[in-house]
């Protein structure tokens, strides 16, 4: 077994995807595995069907389900030649029989191990790698551990297949079949008086035999398959195609052997000084130069380090540039498209040839004031019952008007809140004047209750003059960053002064200068409560 | 080209996604399962509402073939196209350009399960499934679906106590992805066998010391610590 001559990808598969690679397998391969498979199971079939009497004629299907064994054989033969690139000829396959039947444990398997539900997958051990004994039980134990149920599913699995597969071809048959044909046979069929039932029992003889030369060949790549996947698994198949790769690819690589100390003096210093000083930065472009350098040396012998290619014979730019025209004049490039859409149609009136008989005529001319009365009649009552309606409706209006109305969500609507870092803000709370209260408080040393009560005016009449849309969830720092966009600078600035006063004392339980107090009561009304303009005309309107 | 079931489907975005179709075998085995939830639901609605006489059954044949037709559809569009049984297989239905199935391909290839069917339990969606690459049965043909194997994921790994080397020369992606799944896989290797495997990238490392934890410190290196 070479390894490298592997012609199927080998990577880590779950178990399900590793049975699909198996069919796969069969896909790829069909021709090499079903001439001699069909050549064996069909010259079994016949010799059983002339072997056996007619009165037994059941053992030939059941032979021939018991032989499987034997064809398990030749299909793993053929797979695993193929999977391993090795040309194996039919004939070549067939002439192998012998030997597979001599030296694969096939007697064990034709007794007692025939009802084995991994019958499949356990080959490879018998065949390929030819354990025999307490070695091979214990492989099996260890390649069982992660593959035994879905080879017993695989196995339930193609049994079932098998099964519908050959009802299928019955079924098949019965749908092209008359149907009184049909009726006639069912009625027989459940009255138990078949009459010559025996064309029945080729006929299922030959569909088994068909299903099974087809199936078999899924069911045994299929445990390959497996069996190949666990190998993978346990043994690392394919790192070791990687790193046999790397290793050419890297020997490749270091070839011309033209500064070799300095790289093996490298690989020391790697592994002596670990990554990350600037030394080994250094050495890092000490090595990436020398193998420049070879790899430009080793470019003649090996192409494998390059990541682009041009073509070799390249035009000169006027003929490319004559291609390119000549591609953009091509007709997927200007094509022309129909495109088809509604257009009002011009009416060609027909004037009607006004040649009938005289008769016809005189009856029209005499009732035809009379109709055009009578259809004017109704036109104006028509005219008279929308005045009405509009009338009604109009009068009604309030009844339905209020059904047009777009109301808004409630979602959208601003609320302002009550409630902010603890403290009341509804405008009601707030004492006649600020200032002079604060004052108070801050006489009386209690200054944690004056700048609250400040800062709490801040709020209200940032919420209710100035319309900044603050919400209970902001901090202070939220509330300073969205009354920017609403009022002016001069408000600004002393907000930011009264804002960094208050969480001096609100979170730092630093009371702030006397100096600064004063300021923000001499600045109150001349900073910041006051309305501009603007906004003053507002109020008033309201 | 080495033999694979795989394929591969390039995003706008320059991403080479990989996707592996399901075979018969676990999407039977899926169907199976899918088969008996279904089979049990209907014994439960069909015992409830036969208290009901008539039109209990009335209902419940309505039930039923709802949840014959539309059962599939439902989880194909809900559940990121697994039912209960393709779930436990770890396969999933999608696009075949692995977008996630659209609400009409769900219901065409669910539909299709009719002609699938034919001529007896999905004779002829068997042998479509066989006959083409990615194992479509007919309705995903017309659907243009396709049942896919979800990525193995391999095992998160622990912190390796190696410390991380430069590789000596600039490996390429495949190589830098192998030293990587090296690490991966170590738990499950036998000592010898990643010993004998860390051997074979010889021009790589330092002969005269064991090559196992020189490989794991170019993978610490290629997986960024430094």
């Amino acid at each position: 077994m070479n390894l490298q001559e592997i012609t199927a990808n080998i990577r880590l598969r779950s178990t399900w995807e590793a049975i699909d690679m198996g069919f796969a397998m069969v896909q790829n391969w069909w021709k090499a595995i079903y001439i001699p498979l069909i050549i064996l199971t069909f010259s079994i079939a016949t010799l059983l069907y002339f072997i056996i009497p007619e009165d037994d004629f059941w053992l030939t299907g059941f032979i021939f389900w018991w032989l499987k064994p034997l064809y398990d054989r030749l299909v793993l033969h053929i797979i695993s030649h193929k999977l391993f690139n090795e040309e194996l000829s039919s004939w070549q396959a067939l002439k192998a029989i012998p030997s597979l039947i001599w030296n694969t444990g096939f007697f064990q398997t034709m007794t007692f191990r025939r009802l084995s539900m991994s019958r499949g997958f356990n080959l490879p051990i018998w065949q390929l790698e030819q354990l025999r004994g307490k070695q091979r039980s214990e492989r099996q134990k260890i390649l069982h551990l992660a593959a035994h149920s879905q080879a017993s599913w695989l196995t339930i699995a193609m049994v079932h297949l098998e099964i519908f597969l050959v009802l299928s071809l019955f079924a098949l048959i019965a749908l092209f079949t008359p149907e009184n044909i049909l009726r006639d046979f069912f009625d027989s069929l459940f009255n138990n008086k078949i009459e010559d039932s025996i064309w029945l029992d080729y006929l299922n003889y030959v569909f088994y035999v068909v299903v099974v030369t087809f199936l078999h060949p899924f069911y045994i790549a299929g445990n390959f398959a497996l069996y190949i996947n666990r190998r993978t698994q346990l043994e690392a198949w394919d790192l070791e195609l990687d790193f046999r790769k790397l290793a050419i690819r890297v020997k490749n690589l270091l070839k011309p052997n033209v500064i070799p100390t300095p790289l093996l003096f490298y690989i020391f210093f790697a592994l002596a000084s670990l990554g990350g000083s600037p030394n080994t930065a250094i050495a890092d472009e000490i090595n990436t130069s020398n193998v420049q350098n070879t790899a430009s040396k080793a470019s003649t012998t090996t192409n494998s380090n390059k990541t682009e290619f041009l073509s070799k014979t390249r035009q000169p730019p006027e003929a490319s540039k004559k291609i390119i025209k000549e591609v953009m004049l091509t007709k997927n490039l200007n094509d022309k498209k129909t495109v088809k859409r509604w257009v009002k149609k011009k009416i060609i009136k027909k004037k009607k040839d006004n040649t009938d008989s005289s008769f016809f005529n005189l009856v029209s001319d005499i009732f035809k004031p009379i109709a055009l009365f009578i259809s004017k009649i109704i036109e104006f009552g028509l005219w008279i019952l929308i005045t009405i309606g509009i009338g009604l409706l109009f009068y009604y209006r309030d009844s339905w008007l209020h059904l047009f109305q777009i109301k808004r969500k409630n979602k959208d609507e601003y609320i302002a809140p009550e409630v902010m870092f603890g403290m009341d803000v509804r405008a009601e709370s707030l004492p006649e004047n600020i200032i002079e209260e604060t004052q108070k408080l801050w006489e009386a040393g209690k200054h944690r209750e004056a700048l609250s009560l400040l800062y709490r005016g801040a709020l209200i009449r940032l919420i209710n003059q100035e319309n900044v849309k603050l919400e209970d969830s902001y901090t202070e720092g939220d509330v300073l960053r969205h009354a920017q966009q609403k009022i002016t600078t001069g408000k600004q600035a002393y907000l930011k002064a009264l804002t960094a006063q208050w969480k001096l004392i609100a979170y730092a339980h630093r009371a702030p200068a006397e100096t600064d107090m004063q300021q923000l009561f001499s600045h109150w009304d001349s900073d910041f409560a006051f309305n501009t303009a603007k906004e003053t005309i507002n109020e008033e309107q309201k | 080209m080495a033999l694979d079931t795989l394929y591969h489907v390039n995003t706008p975005e320059g991403i080479r996604l990989r996707l592996s179709p399901a075979g018969p075998v676990p999407r039977m085995l899926a169907w199976m399962i899918d088969i008996a939830i279904r089979l049990g639901i209907n014994i439960a609605i069909f015992t409830m509402l036969a208290f009901l006489g008539k039109t209990g059954t009335g209902i419940a044949l309505i039930i039923s073939f709802l949840l014959e037709w539309f059962y599939p559809v439902y989880f194909e569009l809900y559940k990121n196209g697994q039912t209960p049984g393709k779930k436990s297989f770890n396969i999933y239905v999608s696009m075949e350009n692995a977008s996630p199935i659209t609400p009409a391909a769900s219901i065409i290839r669910n539909l299709l399960r009719f002609v699938d069917f034919f001529p007896l339990f999905y004779g002829f969606g068997f042998v479509s499934m066989m006959l083409t690459k990615r194992f479509q049965r007919l309705g995903d043909l017309v659907a243009g679906t396709v049942v896919l194997h979800k990525a193995l994921e391999y095992p998160p790994i622990d912190e390796v106590n190696i410390k991380a080397i430069s590789p000596p020369v600039a490996l390429n992606l495949a190589e830098q992805q192998a030293l990587i799944r090296f690490q991966q896989r170590i738990p499950y290797l036998t000592k010898e066998r990643s010993e004998e495997l860390a051997q074979l990238s010889d021009p790589l490392i330092d002969p005269e010391k064991p090559a196992t934890p020189q490989l794991l410190g170019f993978s610490n290196w290629i997986m960024g610590s430094r």
